[in-house]
């Protein structure tokens, strides 16, 4: 009885999710010209700062072990927060650089493509990332490395500015500070 | 075996769909960008159309039960192996395997899906069914393998919108088409098997209604027109010049 009964929710958790997938499939491609309005700020040196592991050493030095605990977490939910917004923003410029593969220019087909790869690479590193941080939430005093988030960002932030100077010139510097 | 009109009415609708799906993706030339589904739709009609005459002579008394059910059973099988193909080759790797950074990955995740899908059908196969012998066997076989290509499906379209990979139309429509009767069937093989030949009727023509759903949503996707990229966001300046000179004109008179 247990198993039918599992099959039978497992099934109808199938359904919901396509059904969701179908509705919410038509997202439209974020325009250039209005990016800002769907990315999240990102300070990249502050996101350095706080896993910076030479700053972590010296707060370990410098402070009780219980307060640098208590300071530890709370920078790691801000890196947490930092992190979602990365990954949050690679989703956006997927889509853009996505509807920019088809374009006719190669150089601006290639740059799409860099963009859309570096977007996917920030997406995963940003899930294990994740993981590792809310592990080290629980144990403040592990040494784990949150990977290579910011330099991804960075090169997807490079990536973009590429891919507009391409296609929008005059949007380059606009695009630049939206992400 | 007795069928009665509803039976047949689900029957033929399922086919004429699937002959009607077939013709669509000859006249849009999607032959080569969709083989796999392509031979999983051939297959089907070609294995609807000799279980329909064996079903025929069956009722002329010049076949038995037992020629219907192993031509059956045999058939499904080879079905099943081409729904797994359908997944691997038009789904999963339309879909991941694009993107250079996902080739990797996405196959050692896509892997790890397949074998914990694996143990789950296994556990599942492991839990008695009312039915005992060949059909109970069967059962057991048919509701793990539902229970796989559900789980594939699912973590496929979950992948996908992890990673926010667009999907493109008519792949779309084989992945929404194939996941919503495989679901379909799971829920309704987990029945047959709980409750045994009582519902054995009922639970055949739900599974024929949800065929039927998945060849029209086959269908709908690939008889629609392609949609056009769509694009949100600011109104264009050239909108707002234009709009500007409107508006002039309208002063100046």
């Amino acid at each position: 009885m247990i198993t039918t009964a599992l099959l039978i929710a497992f099934a109808l958790v199938v359904v919901g999710v396509l059904i969701r997938a179908a509705r919410r499939r038509r997202d439209p491609v974020p325009d250039l010209q209005a990016l800002e309005t769907y990315t999240q700020p990102v300070d990249l040196a502050a996101f350095r700062n706080l896993i910076d592991p030479a700053e972590e050493d010296y707060l370990r030095e410098n402070l009780p072990a219980g307060r640098f605990h208590t300071l530890q977490r709370e920078r790691l939910r801000a890196t947490l927060e930092y992190v979602r917004r990365t990954a949050y923003n690679s989703a956006i410029l997927l889509r853009v650089g996505e509807a920019a593969r088809r374009d006719q220019n190669p150089e601006v087909a290639a740059a799409a493509r860099a963009l859309v790869n570096d977007a996917l690479r920030l997406r995963m590193n940003a899930m294990l990332a994740m993981v590792v941080l809310y592990g080290r939430i629980v144990m403040p005093g592990a040494r784990i490395s949150v990977g290579r988030v910011t330099d991804i960002y960075e090169n997807l932030t490079q990536g973009l500015v590429r891919l507009t100077r391409l296609q929008d010139p005059a949007y380059a510097a606009r695009v630049s500070a939206a992400v | 075996m007795s069928l009665t009109l509803t039976d047949y009415l689900l029957w033929g609708t399922a086919e004429i769909l699937l002959v009607m799906a077939c013709a669509a993706i000859l006249r849009r030339r999607l032959v080569y960008q969709f083989p796999v589904f392509f031979v999983y739709a051939a297959f089907n009609v070609l294995r609807t159309a000799v279980l329909f005459t064996i079903h025929l002579l069956q009722l002329q008394h010049r076949m038995g039960y037992a020629d219907y059910f192993y031509a059956y059973w045999m058939t499904d099988a080879v079905s099943v192996v081409l729904g797994f193909a359908v997944i691997y080759y038009e789904i999963y790797c339309g879909v991941f395997q694009r993107y250079d950074a996902l080739q990797r990955l996405g196959g050692i995740l896509f892997a790890c899906a397949g074998i914990a899908l694996l143990v789950l059908a296994a556990w599942a196969a492991s839990a008695p069914g009312a039915e005992t012998g060949v059909v109970g066997t069967v059962l057991l076989l048919e509701r793990s393998v539902r229970l796989m290509q559900c789980g594939l499906v699912l973590f496929l379209f979950l992948a996908a919108f992890y990673f926010g990979l667009p999907w493109q139309n008519y792949r779309f429509g084989i992945a929404l088409g194939f996941g919503v009767f495989a679901s379909i069937e799971l829920a309704a093989v987990a029945v047959r098997s709980h409750m045994g030949a009582s519902v054995a009727a009922a639970c055949s023509q739900i599974n024929s209604a949800a065929y039927s759903s998945g060849v029209m949503i086959w269908l709908c996707y690939l008889l629609a027109p392609k949609p056009a990229l769509q694009y949100a966001g600011v109104v264009q300046h050239n909108d707002l010049e234009k709009w500007n000179q409107a508006l002039l004109e309208i002063l100046e008179r």
